[in-house]
């Protein structure tokens, strides 16, 4: 019995370490670098108000790290492609939000409430037609890994190593 | 909004069906380019060693006829989900066949949750046993999906043969099936690092099929594992050797109560933990006994029942994996070089792999069983 489990322990590690890899390789073609350098209206400091705000939205509706990190990732990917309007930047951020949790939660947020939290700023079909431009920018790639899956994996990594009394010699940094 | 399991995802992807190698979103191999259109791409790329830009790229694929609806004919319709409608079609660039998959994009939600998670999954799988997503259409109200188009998935397969399949080729389904849940299929191919999670109740109006769910996941457990995968596939390897579904509960207390009643009502030793379950204690289930699978699958051979028991262990640690599975001696008789093909080729590309003529096939049963086939309870079905 105790042999079955340590086998079975030994597959998990397997199965973590082999989905770090593919994650690892597939993480550059998912960054956004410089996603600001072509945007006229969106500052670096609007950005990182509308991060913060999505940060509070995501703890709101009781979301996962990983719809929120994956929110800001998509966000980022359609501001390397497309010029965002100042005043249609909140809108961006909560449809990419909302295509995050589509992706990774089990349940989403309803339109409705998103939209409530923008202060009714923006129309259901403007958030809808937005969705299928993001969708299309960024060409269905939405599989992103994300800061959330990293820190998991590393975390897990750790703690393991600190359980066998650091004599895990599979941990790499 | 709407929910799919991704078991249910690995499982909807996967195909059984003979199929050639390229297998990306990409331009096929006998694709038949108009000479204006030719000319037209050597002209936009004056430095041809310097790859496109992603902007020009799509132009030039829109160009050639990517993208756009008159590029496939209709020719007639394949079946109707609950989110989109799917056609049989023929492209006009390459004069193949394709399945055409319309998304209705117009939902109280926006983008149904499920169509998006197919594309993007789809776009990061490269797998013989994955059937291939080649363009994706967008108009007004629909996205359109173009698939390779398969002759019949194993479900159509199935009603095809009047639910008797060769028992030879549900051994080699099983191996293809269990091809593509092992190496590649990892989750983070799918993107589901999120994947942690399984939808266990009902969240939405959406009928999510339980009969392929393992009893951890119907009680409760939300830690997503390929071992969740596993139940599945034991359920299908069941499901191909009788013609029947193993467990086709309509609720999460029928699903559970038809496990129980064929494999034993858990106890601590054949499932550790399940006595603090709360909400096992709370369904107050009758202590069955595990019934000999062998009584109830007698086309299986003696390796194939000692698969199917090791898939359908209620200990989420001892269901064999995928990986060990295709090591099963089951599959002994398909030979060695099965276990060297690359990802990307078919198993047929081995001669020696061959389908036998199912017994119970349509053109030679007809006469007999002009009526059979399927139920209304087939059309749960994941096939």
């Amino acid at each position: 019995n105790l042999n079955n489990r340590l086998i079975a322990d030994h597959h998990e590690v397997i199965y973590d370490e082999s989905c770090f890899i593919i994650q690892k390789n597939n993480e550059e073609e998912f960054l956004a670098l410089n996603c600001l350098a072509r945007q006229p209206q969106i500052t670096a400091e609007a950005r990182c108000k509308l991060v913060s705000w999505l940060i509070a939205v995501y703890k709101h509706f009781k979301l996962s790290f990983e719809s929120c990190c994956l929110a800001v990732n998509i966000m980022d990917r359609f501001l390397v492609t497309t010029s965002v309007a100042a005043d249609c930047f909140q809108l961006l951020g909560v449809t990419s939000l909302l295509i995050a949790t589509k992706h990774v939660e089990v349940c989403s947020p309803r339109i409705k409430q998103l939209l409530s939290l923008c202060c009714n700023a923006f129309s259901k079909e403007q958030l809808c037609n937005l969705e299928c431009l993001i969708l299309l920018r960024l060409n269905f790639r939405l599989a992103a890994p994300t800061l959330a899956f990293f820190l998991d994996y590393l975390v897990s990594q750790e703690l393991s190593w600190h359980r066998v009394g650091g004599k895990d010699d599979n941990f790499t940094d | 909004g709407e929910v799919c399991s991704p078991t249910l995802v690995s499982f909807m992807c996967c195909k059984f069906q003979r199929i050639d190698v390229s297998k990306q979103m990409s331009l096929p191999m006998d694709i038949r380019l108009p000479p204006e259109i030719l000319k037209k791409l050597q002209m936009q790329s004056p430095e041809p060693c310097k790859p496109l830009s992603r902007m020009s790229r799509r132009a030039s694929l829109s160009d050639i006829g990517f993208g756009k609806l008159e590029t496939y004919v209709k020719l007639g319709k394949l079946g109707e989900g609950t989110y989109a409608t799917v056609f049989k079609g023929r492209s006009k660039l390459t004069e193949n066949l394709v399945a055409l998959k319309e998304i209705r994009l117009e939902h109280e939600e926006g983008a149904p949750c499920t169509a998006i998670r197919e594309v993007s999954l789809l776009k990061n799988l490269k797998h013989a046993n994955i059937v291939t997503l080649h363009d994706i259409i967008h108009t007004d109200r629909c996205l359109t999906l173009v698939f390779e188009y398969l002759d019949s998935d194993l479900k159509q397969y199935l009603d095809n043969c009047r639910n008797i399949m060769s028992m030879s080729n549900v051994k080699v389904f099983m191996f293809q099936l269990l091809r593509g849940l092992a190496g590649e299929l990892k989750l983070a191919d799918f993107g589901l690092a999120r994947a942690k999670s399984v939808p266990t109740k009902t969240y939405s109006n959406e009928v999510v099929t339980l009969w392929y769910r393992p009893p951890d996941v119907l009680l409760g457990s939300t830690e997503y594992s390929t071992p969740i995968d596993m139940w599945g596939v034991g359920c299908i390897l069941y499901e191909m050797a009788t013609g029947r579904p193993l467990f086709p509960g309509s609720t999460v207390k029928e699903e559970l109560h038809l496990i129980f009643r064929l494999m034993g009502t858990p106890t601590e030793e054949t499932c550790p933990g399940i006595t603090a379950n709360e909400e096992f204690r709370s369904y107050l289930f009758p202590q069955y006994r595990a019934q000999a699978l062998i009584n109830h699958v007698p086309r299986l051979d003696t390796e194939g029942i000692d698969l199917l028991t090791t898939l359908l262990l209620y200990d989420t640690r001892k269901r064999i994996s995928a990986e060990a599975s295709l090591r099963h001696a089951y599959f002994l008789s398909l030979g060695e070089d099965i276990h060297s093909i690359p990802d990307t080729a078919s198993v047929f590309s081995l001669k020696d792999i061959q389908l036998q003529k199912d017994p119970g096939h349509r053109s030679s049963f007809d006469c007999f069983f002009p009526n059979s086939g399927r139920g209304k309870n087939r059309r749960q079905s994941v096939f």
